[in-house]
């Protein structure tokens, strides 16, 4: 792209000549961009083109005011004479005129040709360079520096940066979506495990209670829902469930269940199953002494669970209890499936819009762990208090 | 004041007691002994029902407490007090609230009232000072004192000890058998389930030899130790004295 030197009689003539070429060049460029600022503000067109234009009028054009035309050849004549890129700037002896438009995504980045910073940022454009390679590269602060290598051509050259954001940069920007799903996530966890504890509190009575029936019905709602996959149970109620709940109370067509519903229902039974394990476990992990010793005092069965087994029952299950917590926090990420709003499916909205995967699900894992970390911690704290009082 | 005819205990196909006859005159300290699985602690639970017999009749005070429609069973634990070989105090409770949570909950004692009498056993067991402390926090001894304080406080007819101090490091076994050495002088009706020959020999009115769910030999401390008629009864008595 740059000339060999000329010798140096020759030089000062030929920047001479290019100088008054460039003095031309600007004041038709100028007509130029204001019409091609005019056409694309009518079409419709981006902004952006128009912005980038003016930009470029005012960088290039501020001192060639005809007025000014003497003093500014002299300075130009000066410029020229001590900056190398003077030297690329080159007239097409055909009359066509090489211009390079480097535009980004977003704007205001800074410019480096062949390594060289350019005086402005994106919007640019560049006129005058002689056709060649370049190496083209465009940065901006919190976004990752983009090189490409352009072959300029004589007459119209645009290269076109779109700047992806740094990976810290990103995730501070998706930060907020995130937590909003956290939040969801959070509130769908904390939602279940209470009708969970409620649901489980019962049904692990049940399985302990003298009541066979009981015991039966217990131990089935337990198992199925132990031993079944979450994903199944939720796709149970919420593709499952609309075609009875159709034919039992409407008039025969499905009747749709909203995510949320489906989602609260399943988590909730789901924990509920497992709730009621550790009530159980933990019932039976007293010493049946316990109750043979309230039974001994004449207490009935009742009396004896009520003032003996569960008080001691209750700071053995709430470890457990945490545990569940913690477990259900990951799990609930299931439901995302069927179009719930939490953490996971906002993560795979964000994706389809961002294509930037590898960052958003770390984002998504770091998130998660933020969460369960402080239950982690509790809950190995109480296991530690819970170990040192027995 | 106790009466047993012909009980029978099976555990599935394991049969335990195999027809135990034999009564308890109100008063009377009736020692049990025997080799280890003969089936003491079983006859001993069944007296108040934590097992269910399999066959026979218990009367006491001459209600047969086997007929659910004469006896509540609550009723009927409530009037025998009963002595674990490992306490079985209510961990989540203080010494005092061990000692009233009966009374308050199946006689339905107000809370005062319940603890005035508490203390008055613990002066009795001489732990008042121990009254809020946790069992954690009480030596094996204390919480067997403690414990046959709770099964006082129900004001039972009879008392059953099932190995009160085969639980106890030695030099807390006196203070055990020195407490129900005094519930015997009051007069309170007991059968003790017990290793201690010292302790049958002193205290108790008669003894009785248990073997592979039988009494083989019962009589006076005097005769079952001095003289025993039993072969089994004498290896037995050569192996513990
Ligand atoms: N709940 C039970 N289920 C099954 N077998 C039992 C049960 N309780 C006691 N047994 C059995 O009954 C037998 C007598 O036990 P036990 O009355 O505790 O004897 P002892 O108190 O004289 O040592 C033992 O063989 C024991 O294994
Ligand atoms: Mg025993």
């Amino acid at each position: 792209m740059v000339k060999e030197p000329p010798g140096f009689l020759t030089t000062s003539l030929s920047i001479c000549a290019r100088a008054v070429g460039l003095y031309a060049c600007m004041l038709q460029a100028g007509k130029g961009n204001w019409q091609e600022h005019n056409r694309r503000d009518n079409t419709g067109y981006r902004f952006a083109g128009g912005e980038k234009t003016k930009g470029v009028s005012k960088k290039q054009m501020k001192h060639a005011k005809m007025l000014l035309a003497p003093l500014v050849i002299a300075i130009i004549l000066l410029f020229a004479a001590s900056s190398s890129q003077a030297q690329e700037i080159a007239v097409d002896t055909a009359g066509t005129e090489t211009v390079l438009r480097i535009t980004s995504n977003p704007e205001g980045a800074e410019v480096f040709i062949n390594g060289e910073p350019y005086d402005g940022v994106t919007p640019l454009t560049i006129r005058g360079l002689s056709p060649g390679k370049y190496l083209i590269e465009v940065a901006k602060a919190r976004y990752k520096k983009e090189s490409r290598n352009v072959e300029v051509k004589p007459g119209e050259n645009a290269v076109r940066f779109s700047l992806a954001e740094t990976a810290l940069h990103y995730l501070w920007k998706i930060a907020p979506l995130l937590v909003l799903g956290a939040v969801m996530t959070l509130f769908l966890t904390m939602i279940s495990v209470f009708n969970g504890i409620v649901i489980g509190i019962f049904a692990g009575m049940a399985r302990v209670v003298p009541a066979r029936l009981l015991n039966i019905i217990a131990g089935a709602y337990v198992n199925f829902f132990r031993g079944t996959p979450l994903l199944v149970q939720i796709f149970m109620i919420h593709f499952g469930l609309p075609p009875v709940l159709g034919s039992l109370f409407g008039d025969g067509n499905p009747i749709p269940l909203n995510p949320f519903l489906s989602a609260f229902s399943a988590l909730s039974i789901n924990s509920g199953a497992y709730v009621a394990e550790i009530i159980r476990a933990g019932i039976q992990s007293i010493d049946r002494g316990q109750m043979e010793a309230a039974r001994s005092l004449g207490m009935s069965y009742w009396q004896a669970m009520r003032h003996v087994i569960l008080p001691q029952a209750v700071k053995r299950v709430i470890p457990p209890l945490g545990n569940e917590f913690i477990a259900m926090l990951k799990d609930s990420s299931l439901v995302s499936v069927i179009g719930m709003e939490e953490l996971v499916r906002k993560a795979q909205v964000i994706v389809t819009r961002t294509y930037r995967p590898t960052e958003t699900w770390l984002g998504v894992g770091l998130v998660f762990l933020m969460m369960t970390l402080p239950f982690t911690k509790i809950v190995t704290e109480l296991e530690r208090r819970l170990k040192t009082s027995d | 004041m106790i009466e047993v005819v012909d009980l029978h205990k099976r555990f599935n196909s394991l049969h335990v007691l195999k027809g135990i006859t034999t009564h308890v005159e109100p008063g009377e300290v009736v020692c049990i002994i025997g080799p280890s699985g003969s089936g003491k602690s079983t006859f001993l639970r069944c007296l108040n029902l934590l097992e269910e017999p399999s066959a026979g009749q218990i009367f006491i005070e001459g209600v047969n407490i086997l007929d659910h429609k004469n006896a509540n069973i609550n009723e009927v634990r409530a009037e025998m007090g009963m002595v674990f070989q490992r306490f079985n105090l209510f961990p989540n409770m203080t010494a005092l609230q061990n000692i009233t949570i009966g009374p308050v909950q199946v006689r339905k004692l107000c809370q005062e009232e319940a603890e005035e009498r508490a203390y008055t056993l613990l002066d009795k067991v001489g732990l008042r000072e121990k009254a809020h402390e946790y069992p954690d926090n009480l030596s094996g001894g204390q919480q067997q004192r403690v414990a046959i304080a709770r099964a006082l406080s129900m004001h039972p007819k009879a008392m059953l000890f099932d190995e009160p101090t085969s639980a106890l490091d030695p030099e807390m076994i006196k203070e055990v058998l020195d407490v129900m050495k005094d519930l015997a002088k009051e007069g309170m009706t007991m059968v003790v389930v017990s290793h201690e020959m010292g302790f049958a020999r002193e205290v108790s009115d008669r003894v009785l030899f248990m073997d592979d769910g039988v009494i083989v030999e019962e009589g006076p401390p005097s005769q079952v130790f001095n003289h025993p008629q039993n072969e089994r009864t004498k290896s037995f008595l050569s192996k513990v004295l």
